[in-house]
């Protein structure tokens, strides 16, 4: 235990890399900064820090000064003050600051509390950073009334050409922040400074949009801004919220704990959740940064349930909805009637769905989309039940080395990737197989681009430790099993596994590759997939999961259930076959996503959505469902880690939760066990059920389908909605992304010189002419 | 340029490729000024295609490369011109007016300090001290120190260069 002395008091601290800085906040003793943030390393570069440390000359600043035993620190002098001052008022000759010395300015942030739009900030009433400005704290604090130096404007364009967000740097303050957080965090290192001393901006390598300098607009930058700089363009001017919630976004598999500005009972804007909060800490993708608002205020919501009367579509009470629903159920032969979930409902909806089913409407045909990547997953750990090698993220600390197999998972997993990157950066190596984009290349230590059933090949041997490698040089090959002989790993499987000749001996070899005590990260594309397979919702599986196969599980379910059809029925593909048969009669669908081809000839469809799709120009009957801000339940993401989904928003219409139909619908048919009063009853009895899964029981889909064979395939949708056309600015981001995976060059830069002048002669010319 | 142990990665692709998995993220970001030099000296300047290129070569991305070159003067990013004017504004020239003499040919020209004309036959710079204080304020042009400069003398030399520069142009044509 070392002792300190700041402002005269005494403080004892563990001598361990800390600063003076670190040392003041956890007793509690104010310093004011502004580059300094929790996630970055110490900067120094904003002087308000600075100190009087007894025996050292000058004033150094407490960031970057580690703590030392027998200390005597200073942080408020007179003569502190008045240079922290000085030096505020040098950074805010060039900061719009009339508002920050203004006499009206008590009355105007009384009477006028809201920013108002402007196309130009000139003060702290027009910056819609107005609340949460940590400039204007540290002015505060410093008691600046007045300026003593000329201010100016520096009369830098507006950016806005970019998708998402705007960009005004003439609030810049240049404390590296947002840079340091793209480089050192994120590891994309889409913007820098640029030039130096006056005439240093923020900008990217020739000034080029981020689109081209490798942005993936995961908001980092913004959410570390400590001025108006960086805005989210459609929700800078919403004002304050009425108040801030955590919960779970559901559009891929990580459920990142966001946090979500309310007003008037709505989504207003969505950031990361708390820095302390798991799995994300703090961090979030494109789709969870910018597009929420948009998707689940969308006006075209389905508010109403709807029956079709005479070929029209027509709104109806909940009563008549649910009762013709009900007779429709009672009414048709188990054996015809097909049931398709989505992975995107909590896993609550999913086991009550999958019940209703089995239990009421004794159908084995139960089903969800983009199944058969996590059941791989499911199938392949059963051989040796492997399950806890799924392990947290967080584990990636733990490992010795990194190999990722399967896609470029920065485009559809960037908080994977900052994790990911995290280690990188501290040396671990990183093996990329397949694709790799910009930051997966200069990421990898060896990244070798073999594409389909060389990967297999590739993984089997790798997993004896061959140096026979296919696809690699002899230098490549011998890193490889360098890197991969010894130690602990961790594996990083995307769904483009499937496409090898036999994924499953694929994912065994990496599992073997990996040791015992390594890892194993499946990065399931869609939302609540795990917790989907959880309740169980594929015709040869029952909750758990388990299989039907395995005897206890199905006893322990019809005693639990009181009967049920219990045995295995179709899946998505047969019901589709079928349906083109005529040999289906009714499909209760609760994913717009699914394509309705094939499915024409079906004469009654049950279609459950927030949103209106194709499938609702087909249905005779629509049922109004909530999204994820709107409902209570559990998600399950890819770690397996169930996370808590709350009801934020208030749903428009009379939507209501999935679990609630579907429970009162099994209440409707007269079937016992769907009295559920709330979601936590569900998860309670669904916890009852635990994992039992067998390989035989899965004989039937011995061939696994890639889930799509295009290159670019992340086109993010959200039960029925397809994101990026209902937001341009994710379409033009997502266009954009084949343009960026440009390979490596081979040129030499000879060649390079021959080319360039050539290009740059033709280029001339036609100035000339 | 001396080398020392790391691998030159501007070597043919095939052996290139096998020495660059050798050379570790760090050893690559060491490449960078020296390789933005040769960059220089090939091109005569930083190509925007140069820097896209040398960020795969280096595994380090555009904007690192990008910030680092314009942090020193000495990189230019605009393909010198036939002529170069180079305008200093060390202190005795600072003094001595060199702030205006540049103001006036920025204006002549329609560029500024840093830039090349459309038509690429000038290219202006500001430098510090060019070691002829005696006789500030200076211009170089094309290396050649003209000093005590004053509007006058200014616009009489870059008269005189575009009277021979067209008179060269017509006995190229006939």
């Amino acid at each position: 235990m070392a002792t300190i002395f700041i402002d005269g008091r005494k403080i004892e601290f563990e001598e361990k890399g800390k600063t003076i800085l670190d040392v003041a906040r956890e007793s509690g003793i104010y310093i004011p900064t502004l580059c300094d943030h929790d996630e970055l390393e110490s900067h120094g570069g904003c002087r308000m820090c600075i100190v009087e440390v007894e025996g050292m000359r000058g004033f150094p600043p407490a960031c970057t000064t580690a703590a030392k035993d027998g200390m005597e620190v200073k942080t408020a002098t007179d003569n502190l003050m008045t240079l922290k001052r000085n030096i505020m008022q040098l950074l805010l000759m060039e900061h719009p600051s009339a508002c920050m010395v203004c006499a009206e300015q008590e009355g105007c942030n009384k009477y006028r509390p809201d920013p108002y739009k402007a196309g130009r900030v000139t003060g702290c009433t027009t910056c819609p950073n107005r609340y949460t400005c940590q400039l204007r704290e540290v002015v505060e604090f410093l008691g600046i009334k007045d300026l003593d130096y000329l201010p100016g404007y520096k009369e830098i364009d507006v950016e806005r050409e970019d998708p998402f967000f705007d960009r005004d740097y003439n609030l810049c303050i240049l404390c590296a922040r947002c840079i340091r957080v793209c480089d050192d965090v994120r590891g994309t290192s889409a913007i820098t400074f640029v030039k130096r001393g006056h005439e240093t901006r923020v900008d990217t390598s020739f000034g080029v949009s981020h689109i081209d300098s490798g942005c993936w607009f995961c908001g980092a930058c913004i959410d570390v801004c400590p001025t108006g700089s960086l805005k989210p363009r459609m929700t800078k001017w919403t004002g304050a919220p009425d108040s801030v919630e955590e919960s779970t976004c559901v559009l891929c598999s990580m459920g990142c704990q966001t946090q979500f500005t309310i007003k008037w009972e709505r989504v207003m804007g969505s950031e990361p959740g708390a820095l302390e909060s798991a799995p994300n800490h703090g961090h979030m993708c494109v789709l969870g940064r910018f597009c929420i608002p948009s998707l689940v205020n969308a006006p075209d919501r389905i508010k109403s349930p709807h029956l079709r009367k005479e070929g029209d579509s027509v709104p109806v009470s909940w009563e008549e909805a649910l009762g013709e629903v009900s007779r429709l159920l009672k009414e048709a032969s188990p054996e015809r009637v097909g049931f398709l979930g989505s992975p995107q409902m909590s896993s609550e909806s999913a086991y009550v769905f999958h019940k209703l089913a089995r239990a009421g409407v004794k159908s084995p045909n139960v089903d969800f989309q983009g199944s058969d990547f996590p059941a791989l997953i499911h199938k392949e750990l059963a051989v040796d039940q492997d399950f806890a090698r799924i392990r947290e993220l967080d584990y990636l600390k733990e490992v010795d080395w990194i190999i990722s197999v399967g896609g470029d998972f920065v485009k559809d997993h960037q908080v994977v990737a900052k994790k990911v990157y995290k280690e990188v950066r501290q040396g671990k190596p990183l093996i990329v197989i397949g694709d790799a984009g910009a930051n997966l290349h200069r990421w990898s230590t060896v990244h070798v681009s073999v594409q389909g059933k060389d990967i297999q090949k590739l993984l089997i041997n790798l997993a004896e430790h061959s140096k026979k490698i296919p696809g690699t040089s002899y230098t490549q090959a011998q890193q490889l099993v360098e890197i991969t002989g010894k130690g602990k790993g961790a594996v990083l499987v995307g769904p483009r596994i499937l496409e090898s000749i036999e994924p499953g001996l694929s994912l065994r070899a990496l599992v073997r590759l990996a040791g015992v005590d390594g890892a194993l990260f499946p990065l399931f594309p869609l939302g609540n997939e795990a917790g989907v397979i959880k309740a169980g919702l594929r015709p040869e599986m029952l909750p758990g999961p388990a299989s039907i196969t395995v005897k206890e599980a199905k006893a322990l379910l019809e005693k639990a259930w009181g009967g049920g059809n219990l045995s295995d029925g179709l899946h998505l593909v047969e019901m589709r076959q079928k349906a083109q048969k005529g040999e289906l009669d009714m499909l209760y669908i609760a994913d717009g996503s699914i394509s309705p081809e094939g499915f024409e000839k079906i004469p009654t469809i049950i279609y459950q959505s927030p949103y209106p799709s194709e499938w609702s120009d087909m249905a005779s009957v629509i049922l109004p469902s909530t999204t994820f801000v709107e409902e209570s339940g559990t998600f399950i993401n890819l770690e397996l880690k169930p996370l808590k989904m709350k009801p934020i928003a208030k749903a428009p219409g009379t939507a209501r939760q999935d679990w609630q139909i579907f429970a009162e619908l099994g209440r409707l048919i007269g079937t016992d066990g769907f009295d559920h009063q709330t979601s936590e009853d569900i998860w309670e009895e669904l916890s009852h059920f635990t994992r039992s899964i067998e390989v035989g029981g899965q004989k039937r889909r011995a061939s696994w389908k890639p889930a799509s064979k295009e290159k670019n395939d992340w086109y993010p949708r959200y039960r029925g909605a397809v994101i990026p056309e209902r937001i341009e600015d994710l379409a033009t981001f997502i266009k954009a992304l084949p343009r960026r995976d440009t390979p490596l060059s081979d040129e030499t830069l000879d060649e390079l010189v021959k080319r360039v002048q050539k290009e740059h002669a033709s280029r001339a010319k036609e100035v000339v002419s | 340029m001396s080398l020392g142990l790391i691998p030159n990665p501007f070597m043919t692709s095939e052996s290139r490729r096998e020495s660059m998995a050798e050379q570790s993220a760090v050893e690559l970001q060491h490449e960078v000024i020296p390789r933005l030099q040769e960059i220089q000296e090939k091109f005569g300047y930083i190509p925007q295609e140069a820097v896209e290129w040398l960020s795969s070569q280096l595994k380090v991305s555009s904007q690192e490369i990008y910030g680092v070159a314009t942090f020193y003067n000495h990189f230019r990013f605009n393909p010198p011109g036939k002529h170069e004017i180079r305008v200093c504004l060390g202190t005795a020239c600072h003094v001595g007016g060199g702030e205006k003499i540049l103001d006036t040919l920025s204006e002549r020209l329609g560029i500024q300090p840093g830039e090349t004309t459309a038509d690429e036959r000038y290219s202006l710079e500001r430098v510090a001290c060019v070691g002829a204080c005696a006789l500030a304020p200076a211009v170089l042009l094309d290396d050649e120190v003209h000093g005590r400069m004053t509007q006058r003398s200014l616009k009489r030399l870059l008269d005189k260069v575009d009277r021979a520069d067209k008179k060269a142009a017509k006995g190229s044509d006939e």
